[in-house]
């Protein structure tokens, strides 16, 4: 263990890898403050660089732009009352709330200690909990890695709220999207249309790109005429103190978040915002401050909780990736696929092989939730700054990078076609509302689930028992049914959610015109 | 009152029309039934062994099905939303009633909170009300964020043609104009009908383009085209 830690950490010291590292935090970091961009933009666009790069600087790039991207959401949360990421969402009120009461600063503070912590927190659940699932996934066969594709297929769809059947038909665009090319068993051309470059495949890369990137621009530039925001002032000086202050007296909120959203980032398909939701829910529920004069502090105190679960979800969401090689969100599933290029079969394989690859990955995690604090201070001091980067030039610059990245996957303009055929079906997928996360893991798990379905039935000639009977495979098997089982139950519960808190709005509005 | 609170029951559940699901759910459809065709035309089992045509016909099938449901559920979901909305009038009606008739505010809280009560709900959500909609222009403000890109009327639709037409032409004149040339072209034309000054498109074009054609040729050793330009 000694030599791969030695080894790991030479990995980790070429310069190479931290300029690289730098950088893809600071490009996370910009992107993220930015409303509407995601960090699944932000890996989509990053991917094409990470191709030319070795396996560990590459890995080290998404990790780090994935974790600075989720606390940078928060920073047009508190400014603007939109949330940069989906992650940020459950606090948005909040964070806003305190800016215009004049405590902006320690919001923001308070959220990006919170996420440093519970990023490090979720680093060390993915060190010590990946091995044991890890170990545990060796005596998998084929059977196994089939229901727990078909597991993280089914968790791709209940994460899609309230919209499970649309999530269902996104998983099936994915999964037809991953049968192009030539098939797994006998070599035979499936929708290439004769068109022989087609028998690779649809690049995972390219998909991903038109999905994330041009359909974003798209979706932008036919956009209505919105109205310009007024981006608020923040006095960044001198709260270094008051913020760790804050986080002192809330360390409980930052510990219970962090549980919460170790715990629940783990899960395949549940990701850093439901963990963030969670934890918010949980953390108002059991608030102890009372009293008018305690708003403020309990919105500290919410999004001390709320920002250290979603950062804990980030990192905790690779045990899943790690263990099985089964994606837990978009990010990690782009992940796999760079993983993949690079040659390097996530799972088991990747503790009993490459160890020091392994250690490299974790050190990383530590690294960027570290290096997250000096550069969010930063970030917080010039947001300002970042929210006025016009979005014109910004458009352009992200239609520029998606052409040269989808030209760069192979030197040829097929990929930058597919590009522009994604990126408009990504766009009408929007428009109706279908969620794009199942599609990218219907591609990437669509070979693994066909591949071991395949292997199975041919080893057994078609003895179909062998998929229920192996006692691995029922424990799977009765998580699949929960999950696919929860899934409507959980679509009602939102649904009546969302209309109750619609009639007290109705309700709270009529009130508050009374009492002015 | 700020935009979220009243705009609310419009962005409810029911976002997207039914009919626009419909059209969704027929697709589906017609996606799976031209799939499943195509599956069968491979060797789907072959002497007990299954064959390339199996997993699509498998993925169409599952199209089809979700197609249908979609369809049944959003039908039934329309009419369960209705009667909402019905119940959403009246309580808003009963709330306004209740204030014109002299009622303190204090009671309508109350009833806010027994008709919340009623329909059983923690809500945990978005703290409304409590002063938090105050006036917005006592903030101190720094800036002012340039995030209207967005256009009325035709120019909404110029503006993707603008962006579509010039992935079309990077992709018909890259190899003859060569990459630096058509990239500056392509991102002037976007930036530019983005409503930005014409000089700030035309250096965002060119900065671009350079600095993509550096990076990806000089750095990462891509072999982007050349074109009539010599040297590029």
């Amino acid at each position: 263990m000694g030599n791969d830690l030695q080894g790991a950490l030479q990995l980790i010291a070429d310069p190479m890898t931290i300029l690289v590292v730098v950088l893809a935090g600071l490009f996370g970091l910009v992107i993220g403050s930015l409303p509407g961009m995601t960090a699944t933009l932000a890996a989509a666009l990053l991917v094409p660089f990470t191709f030319f790069l070795d396996p560990v600087p590459a890995i080290a790039a998404i990790i780090t732009m994935s974790a600075m991207t989720i606390f940078a959401g928060d920073i047009p949360s508190a400014l603007l009352r939109i949330p940069g990421t989906p992650s940020s969402a459950a606090y948005t009120e909040d964070a806003f709330a305190l800016t215009r009461n004049g405590k902006g600063a320690l919001g923001l503070g308070v959220a990006l200690v919170a996420s440093v912590i519970g990023g490090l927190f979720g680093s060390v659940v993915l060190i010590f909990v990946s091995p044991i699932l890890g170990e545990f996934a060796l005596r998998f066969t084929s059977y196994e890695y089939f229901w727990v594709a078909v597991l993280g297929l089914t968790a791709a769809v209940i994460v899609s709220k309230g919209a499970q059947l649309k999530g269902g038909i996104a998983l099936m665009t994915g999964l037809l999207v991953s049968t192009v090319g030539l098939d797994v068993t006998l070599g035979h051309p499936r929708f290439t249309f004769g068109e022989e470059q087609l028998y690779r495949g649809v690049d995972f890369i390219a998909a991903m790109i038109g999905l994330f990137g041009l359909s974003e621009v798209l979706r932008a530039v036919t956009a209505r005429r919105g109205q310009s925001l007024p981006i608020p002032k923040v006095d960044g000086t001198g709260q270094f103190r008051a913020t760790f202050r804050a986080i002192w007296k809330n360390k409980g909120r930052v510990g219970s978040g962090s549980v919460i959203g170790g715990v629940v980032g783990a899960l395949p398909g549940a990701g850093a915002d439901i963990a963030a939701w969670i934890a918010y829910a949980f953390t108002r529920a059991t608030t102890r401050l009372r009293g008018k004069d305690a708003a403020d502090d309990q919105r500290v105190e919410a999004i001390s909780g709320a920002s250290s679960a979603n950062n804990a979800g980030i990192a905790s969401a690779y045990v899943p990736t790690l263990a099985f090689g089964i994606p837990g969100d978009t990010i990690t599933a782009i992940l796999i696929g760079v993983l993949l290029v690079k040659g390097i079969t996530p799972g088991p394989d990747l503790f009993l092989y490459q160890t020091e690859t392994l250690y490299a990955l974790y050190i990383i995690f530590i690294v960027a939730n570290l290096l997250l604090l000096p550069l969010g201070f930063l970030l917080i001091r010039v947001s300002g700054m970042v929210l006025r980067i016009p979005r014109s030039v910004l458009m352009g610059l992200i239609v520029a990078i998606s052409i040269c990245g989808a030209f760069a996957i192979n030197n040829g303009y097929l990929e930058v076609g597919l590009m522009v055929g994604f990126g408009l079906l990504g766009y009408l997928f929007e428009k109706a509302r279908i969620p794009l996360a199942p599609v990218v893991l219907g591609i990437v798990l669509g070979p693994i689930v066909e591949r071991n379905f395949m292997q199975s039935v041919i080893k057994t000639d078609w003895d179909l028992t062998q998929f229920f009977t192996r006692p691995i495979s029922a424990v799977l098997i009765v998580l699949v049914i929960l999950a696919i089982a929860s899934a409507p139950v959980m679509s009602w519960l939102g649904d009546r959610a969302e209309r109750a808190a619609a009639l007290k709005a109705a309700q709270g509005s009529s009130v508050g015109s009374s009492a002015s | 009152m700020t935009a979220p609170a009243d705009t609310a029951p419009a962005t409810g559940p029911a976002a997207v029309s039914v009919r626009g699901d419909l059209v969704v759910a027929a697709v589906c459809v017609i996606v799976g039934v031209i799939v499943i065709p195509y599956g069968a035309s491979m060797p789907y089992i072959r002497e007990g062994i299954p064959g390339p045509g199996l997993f699509p016909m498998m993925v169409g099938g599952l199209l089809i099905l979700f197609g249908i449901l979609l369809a049944i559920t959003r039908l039934l979901a329309a009419r369960r939303e209705r009667l909402h909305q019905g119940e959403l009038a009246a309580a808003t009606a009963s709330a306004t009633a209740a204030n014109d008739s002299g009622t303190a505010a204090g009671d309508s809280v109350a009833e806010a909170a027994a008709v919340q009560e009623a329909k059983g709900e923690a809500g945990m959500g978005v703290p409304v009300a409590e002063g938090d909609e105050e006036d917005l222009s006592q903030l101190e403000t720094a800036a002012v964020m340039d995030t209207d890109i967005g256009s009325d009327g035709p120019r909404r639709w110029i503006n993707g043609a603008i962006l579509m037409g010039g992935i079309v032409f990077f992709v018909l004149f890259a190899e003859i104009l060569g990459f630096p040339v058509t990239m500056t072209v392509l991102v002037t034309a976007i930036v530019w009908s983005l409503r930005a000054r014409w000089w700030v498109a035309l250096i965002t074009g060119v900065l671009t383009a350079v600095g993509l054609w550096a990076m990806f040729e000089q750095g990462l050793l891509v072999q982007l085209p050349d074109g009539i330009i010599p040297g590029f």
